[in-house]
């Protein structure tokens, strides 16, 4: 399984911001979902991955290649429509058809259809979920291999979030295809992620494959006595309020045989999150 | 890059309507005699001023210099695509002004025809010169502080013309020049040095602006 992301030490300096160094790998036949709260640098990962805004410091190979040799098979969609307002649907097709050579019309007016969209249709009447859906079929119908996704499911109803997810694990049944997605709907991610990358301020906290993090993870709900027993080495960080105690533990098998009395639950990516950010370091 | 030509044409597709419509106003009040058929070709230089403007103030809106650098084309034949559309749409809108002046001549509208030819070639070569201005700044300061700034400069220019002429008397004086009929070898010629002046001012504001997009953090 050759990767189709692969990132070293990229850095990305601004004067009141500094991303990385990251260091990532998303292998192929995969997903891998970026989380962080808004600000934490996820766009800027992507820009700066694509080029588009440039690295201070850093490689990124996309396919194999450079990221400008790879632009071809990769589809991207921003967490806005990029299209001009004054243009209508099927225009998208008339100016990326002579843009990407693969450009397929077919799987393009495929897409339009399934997402209940029509050619006619100019974009300034589409709400902002057919937008989009728009961004997803431009960036689908000319077969990319990698698929770069900024917060591309927000604004969509569940049901076509569920059918833009299936697609997405179709997608990456080919073993040279991958996605990169970032969300704050976690409950998507944790659905078709293979991976999860946690971004906090600009710095990767975590990037690991989502069973592992969420089975290695727990939520331990206890009392303040109970928690003071805890051998440290298992806390992560803590949140005590008037009514309840709840820590991060790691190594969540290991601590249950250690403390078969106290109760920990399973993790989600959310409260992953929540912790990491608003808990106390332990 | 025909597909990014394309795209600035498709956008631009209401506005050009809506200018078509006002160039062909202004010739039927030239045909009604109020104004002289030169306006036209005044009236084109203001248009093909506004039209890159516009085009770059869509863009920013909708944010399309962030996806157009994720397209498998490149800053600089980025940078070619918007100078290509602003070359088309001078010739085409130095076209249109020949076509719209050959209606007002067959209608009897134009007393000299190579004077029109000629005023309508310095037009379309002013259009050129503005754009080759224009379009750095717009790249360098995007549309809302370029156009600010370009206004400016025109402004300051349009100043010191007039201050230099006073020592001669002021606006007045150009009345006073006689310049003679342009001979039909001038017609043919000045269209000529016209266009190839037009390539030549493009060129150098070319490479500026593609250092400028070059350097950009989007």
């Amino acid at each position: 399984m050759t990767n189709c992301i692969e990132v070293k030490g990229l850095v990305k300096e601004y004067k009141t911001f500094t991303l990385g160094p990251i260091d990532l790998q998303v292998p192929g036949g995969t997903i891998l979902g970026l989380i962080g709260e808004n600000g934490a640098g996820k766009t800027t990962l992507i820009k700066s991955m694509l080029g588009i805004t440039r690295p201070t410091a850093g490689a990124v190979t996309l396919l194999g290649t450079d990221p400008d040799h790879a632009k071809e098979d990769i589809g991207i969609v921003l967490d806005d429509c990029f299209f001009s307002e004054y243009l209508r649907v099927k225009d998208v097709e008339t100016v990326l058809c002579r843009v990407f050579k693969t450009w397929d019309k077919g799987l393009y007016r495929d897409y339009l259809d399934k997402f209940g969209l029509s050619g006619t249709k100019n974009i300034k009447e589409l709400s902002r979920g057919m937008r989009m859906k728009l961004s997803l079929a431009a960036a689908l119908a000319h077969r990319p291999k990698l698929l770069l996704l900024d917060e591309a499911t927000a604004g969509l109803d569940p049901v076509v979030r569920d059918e833009i997810l299936d697609e997405f694990l179709a997608f990456v049944s080919d073993e040279d295809h991958a996605i990169l997605i970032s969300s704050h709907i976690t409950s998507d991610l944790e659905k078709v992620a293979d991976y999860i990358a946690y971004l906090h301020q600009g710095k990767l906290l975590l990037c690991d494959e989502k069973d592992r993090l969420l089975e290695s993870y727990g939520r331990l709900v206890c009392t303040r006595a109970d928690l003071e027993q805890v051998d440290r080495g298992y806390l992560v960080s803590t949140r005590k309020s008037q009514f309840s105690t709840e820590a991060l533990i790691r190594r969540r098998g290991d601590f249950q045989r250690l403390y078969p009395r106290l109760t920990v639950e399973p993790v989600t990516l959310d409260e992953l999150m929540v912790f990491i950010v608003k808990g106390e370091q332990a | 890059m025909t597909g990014l030509i394309l795209k600035d044409f498709l956008i631009l597709r209401k506005t050009l309507r809506t200018y078509l419509f006002i160039m062909i106003v202004y010739t039927a009040i030239a045909f009604s005699g109020v104004w002289t058929a030169d306006i036209v070709g005044g009236l084109m230089v203001v248009v093909l001023m506004m039209l890159p403007m516009n085009i770059f103030a869509y863009d920013k809106q909708c944010q399309w210099d962030t996806y157009g650098l994720a397209l498998p084309v490149g800053r600089t034949k980025t940078v070619a695509a918007r100078y290509l559309c602003v070359l088309l749409l001078c010739v085409l809108s130095v076209a249109l002004t020949a076509v719209l002046g050959a209606a007002l001549y067959a209608a009897g509208r134009v007393d000299e025809p190579v004077e029109f030819m000629v005023t309508c070639s310095v037009m379309g070569l002013m259009s050129v010169l503005v754009n080759a201005i224009l379009l750095p700044f717009l790249y360098k300061f995007g549309p809302e502080r370029a156009r600010m700034m370009f206004f400016g400069i025109m402004g300051g220019i349009f100043l010191l013309f007039v201050v230099a002429l006073l020592p001669l008397g002021g606006l007045d004086w150009l009345k006073t020049l006689e310049i003679a009929e342009p001979t039909f070898a001038q017609a043919v010629v000045v269209p000529a040095a016209a266009a190839l002046a037009g390539l030549v001012l493009l060129a150098p504001s070319f490479l500026l602006s593609r250092h400028f997009y070059g350097n950009q953090d989007i």
